[in-house]
């Protein structure tokens, strides 16, 4: 009987096994090399507009298949990439920055044939924007409700030129505009939009010819790109959460780029003469204290001291060097960074002290803080803040670990430590893309985001209010920054955050892999790269 | 036997209600949002708000509960959010890759811990019955996800040999094979510990009765004796097998995550972690199905080989 069984489960397995078999297979790569990458994300970003995943799904999927009225410059890695043209190939504003006329690039064609103009353009505004619109998205407009925070209204002024009026004067549009992506019409308006993921079309340097939601995407060069072929022939993606599991899939040849591996093999791979790629870019842990309440409102020595008693480089060791200590919000080199202030050293015996003069003794001050278990871009969770709560010890303050799933630590900042639930939590993980795209600063250092609700830790201070404001209104880029700058420098006296850790941005290469470059951004350039054919 | 099917079915209905029931609640009191993977902190409290009544989330529970088992019952799984497809597709493909993989793996898990129990049994206080007890409490001991680890470093890291990911099923047989093998290594060495202990004891347990004395003293050889031995000992495998595939075909997370195997344990780890409730509820209903037919089939199975369990039943 057994053996009758053990024979009718084979033959079943080889029967779905060949059933498998039959479907259809990718040929070979168009010449520039096929680049097969592990992501860190627990999915096949979906390649919808815009993308899952977080700033994963803009970098690998967004970026490729689709282009946005601008892009950021990330073939260069001296500066912070800003916006340049792309499917605008040149915009004027009005004076008071309120009305933004785009020229649309001529001769442009989404991947199916379909021709890019003005009418795609307010196609895909309405879809996101419009409820009344046929091919309203309701949910693809709730992921892009950041990009559209001060739009006011849109219209076609011909075929190639579209005009945008904002709400209020704001010379951050252009940055944006370079998340919101264009799908081709005909393609959402054949398939809807619940299908539309498994017929991507965009004006993109890559088209997508495969996609199995939970395994495997693949881009394919598109020979018809506007700017001109790029040189790579196929890229692969596959997620991978586990770290381990990247670095096999690294060593033993089926992946050429690795997604922050593990910290420890950061030196066996170098022996093993693989690529290691760091550098700065606008990336740090900067946890915020709940502003609301005690022990932290109006408390500035007490932030102040938990700021001091942080030991910023040896939690830098621990992580082997791939991230490093935080003196302000953003990184040194990124045009928000303030020179007017100093930022806290590691002193404990001035930690201590504060602690006194905020009214605690060694001993009396327990606190709590809230901190996700992993999720990409969030470093090294679990190790850091072991040495965090030993850091805290050493002065006298006891810190209560509260270890939550990345969705849940998500909700809290939508929900605000006002709300019930989370009251209790003093301070709250954060790894912003500290300083990447200006208007990212918004949710976090207004008192109050710009749907309206109050700022999620409870963050009020009238003059990073008028700094800020007065930065999005300046169409003097320098100008911006000086503002952005003061506000960094109200920010860093007051202790708003615990300014903790910057990340270094690790990810490894194939030494086949050449033309990468590192830029200061979560996004990468992939038009460049070629992959040494075996 | 038909009566014996029709019961133990029926007996099936309350048991995934239940079972329905419990996760639909659990996942309605874990801290955080379903809405949080999908909106942004820019909104306004209306416009968020409005995401949750387009899913439903503004809904008392019980209603809630009721809309979804209304459309379960008519065969609508519903639609994923935050994957933007439907429960039934996500399902379908994660359930056949984890059928295949668990397939493989109790068929060779069962094997090996069938037929390393029975030598065990038949042979005690040999040195093979020795080793299999060392064999069977490692597996029992080493977790599932060290031993894949350290497989996927050698044999796919180090050697180069096998594939370190990817279910590959349309990739050629060979592929599909080669792909198969680490994760079958890893996930079914505890089937096989299991299997391997259970029919030791039992076969040591049958060996000891007096019927097995009378068949000797009758005159049957030493193979015949031990084909009844067998026969009358397989029972309890058989309910420990039909526990252990019900097991294997549930999916396991930390082996799926591991070997990037795209199927139920993986679907439903990452569908908690987005607070994906459709996808949560009905993979658990799919694997609960699952669970209890296979338990119809292995009593149904046991009561066609061992007359006093037909019996008991009927």
């Amino acid at each position: 009987m057994g053996l009758r069984l053990k024979h009718a489960l084979l033959a079943l397995l080889l029967v779905v096994l060949a059933g498998c078999t039959s479907a259809a297979a990718s040929g070979p790569p168009p010449t520039g090399g096929e680049l097969r990458i592990a992501m860190s994300a627990g999915n096949i970003p979906f390649p919808s507009t815009p993308p899952n995943e977080g700033y994963e799904g803009y970098r690998f999927v967004g970026n490729n298949i689709y282009d946005g009225l601008t892009r950021l410059n990330l073939d260069q890695s001296t500066t912070l990439p800003t916006p340049q043209p792309s499917l605008a190939e040149s915009w004027t504003t009005s004076k008071d920055l309120t009305t933004w006329t785009f020229k649309l690039r001529q001769g442009v064609h989404f991947h199916d044939g379909t021709a890019f103009d003005a009418d795609a353009v307010i196609f895909q505004f309405d879809r996101l924007r419009t409820k009344t619109s046929p091919y309203y998205d309701s949910k693809s407009a709730a992921s892009a409700a950041a990009a559209f925070r001060y739009f006011k209204s849109w219209r076609k002024v011909d075929a190639r030129t579209v005009q945008i009026t904002t709400t209020q004067p704001y010379a951050w549009l252009v940055w944006d505009l370079a998340g919101i992506f264009f799908p081709s019409p005909a393609v959402v308006k054949k398939y809807g939009n619940d299908n539309y993921n498994q017929h991507a079309s965009g004006t993109g340097p890559f088209r997508m010819t495969k996609y199995v939601d939970g395994e495997e995407m693949e881009l394919t060069r598109n020979d018809n790109y506007w700017g001109g072929r790029v040189k790579l022939g196929r890229i692969v993606l596959y997620p991978q959460p586990e770290p381990a599991s990247r670095l096999s899939m690294l060593q033993s040849g089926e992946v050429d780029w690795a997604e922050v591996p593990s910290p420890d093999s950061v030196q066996q791979l170098r022996n093993e003469h693989y690529q290691i790629e760091m550098g700065k870019y606008p990336h740090g842990i900067m946890p915020r204290f709940n502003l609301f309440r005690t022990p932290f409102k109006d408390n500035l020595k007490l932030r102040q001291a938990l700021n001091y008693a942080l030991d910023r480089q040896g939690t830098a060791a621990l992580l082997n060097n791939v991230g490093y200590p935080a003196t302000e919000y953003v990184y040194d080199g990124n045009p928000s960074y303030t020179k007017a202030t100093q930022g806290y050293s590691y002193d404990v015996a001035k930690a201590k002290q504060l602690l006194a003069e905020a009214g605690y003794q060694p001993g009396q001050l327990t606190i709590t803080m809230a901190y996700p278990t992993g999720g990409s871009g969030n470093m090294y969770p679990d190790t850091m803040m072991q040495k965090l709560q030993a850091d805290f010890a050493a002065i006298g303050v006891h810190t209560n670990l509260r270890p939550l799933e990345w969705n849940t630590i998500i909700s809290i900042g939508l929900d605000g430590l006002n709300a019930k639930q989370w009251s209790d939590i003093d301070i709250l993980w954060a790894s912003p893309a500290a300083g990447m795209i200006p208007t990212g600063y918004s949710a976090t250092f207004f008192c109050n985001r710009p749907g309206g609700l109050p700022n999620a830790a409870g963050l009020c201070d009238p003059k990073i209010d008028a700094a800020l404001t007065a930065a999005s209104q300046q169409s003097d880029v320098a100008s911006q920054y000086r503002y952005l700058q003061q506000m960094m420098d109200v920010a860093l006296k007051n202790a708003y955050f615990l300014f903790w850790m910057h990340d270094l941005n690790l990810r490894v290469l194939s030494p086949k892999v050449h033309g990468y470059v590192q830029p200061q951004s979560w996004w990468v350039d992939f038009t460049q790269i070629t992959v040494e054919e075996d | 036997m038909l009566r014996v099917a029709v019961l133990r079915i029926s007996m099936a209905v309350p048991i995934l209600f239940g079972v329905s029931v419990i996760v639909f609640l659990l996942m309605n009191v874990l801290p955080g949002s379903a809405e949080a993977s999908l909106v942004s902190d820019d909104m306004s409290a209306a416009e968020r708000q409005a995401i949750r009544d387009e899913l439903g989330l503004n809904d008392p529970l019980p209603l809630r509960y009721l809309h979804w088992l209304g459309d379960a019952l008519q065969g609508n799984l519903g639609y994923s959010a935050q994957r933007r497809r439907d429960v039934s597709d996500l399902l379908m493909q994660a359930w056949g890759n984890t059928a295949v993989l668990a397939l493989v793996s109790a068929v060779f898990g069962i094997s090996l811990g069938l037929w390393l129990g029975y030598v065990a049994g038949t042979r005690r206080g040999t040195l093979i019955d020795r080793l299999t007890g060392v064999l069977s409490l490692s597996g029992l001991s080493i977790p599932s996800f060290f031993l894949a680890i350290i497989l996927l470093a050698v044999f796919a890291g180090w050697l180069r040999l096998l594939p370190s990911g990817g279910a590959n099923l349309d990739s050629g047989l060979l592929m599909a094979l080669r792909s198969l093998v680490l994760p079958v290594l890893s996930g079914s060495l505890i089937t096989m510990a299991i299997t391997a202990r259970v029919t030791r004891a039992s076969i040591v347990d049958v060996a000891g009765a007096d019927f097995v004395e009378t068949l000797r003293a009758k005159g049957l050889s030493e193979w015949e004796v031990r084909r009844h031995i067998l026969r009358n000992a397989i029972s309890p495998v058989l309910t420990t097998s039909g526990v252990q595939i019900g097991a294997l075909l549930g999916g396991s997370v930390l082996v799926e995550t591991i070997f990037r195997w795209p199927g139920m344990g993986l679907l439903v780890f990452t569908a908690i972690s987005a607070r994906d409730l459709l996808v949560v509820q009905g993979a658990t209903l799919v694997i609960a199905v699952t669970f209890v037919l296979l338990n119809l089939v292995v009593d149904l199975l046991q009561a066609w080989i061992d007359p006093r369990v037909r019996g008991a039943v009927s």
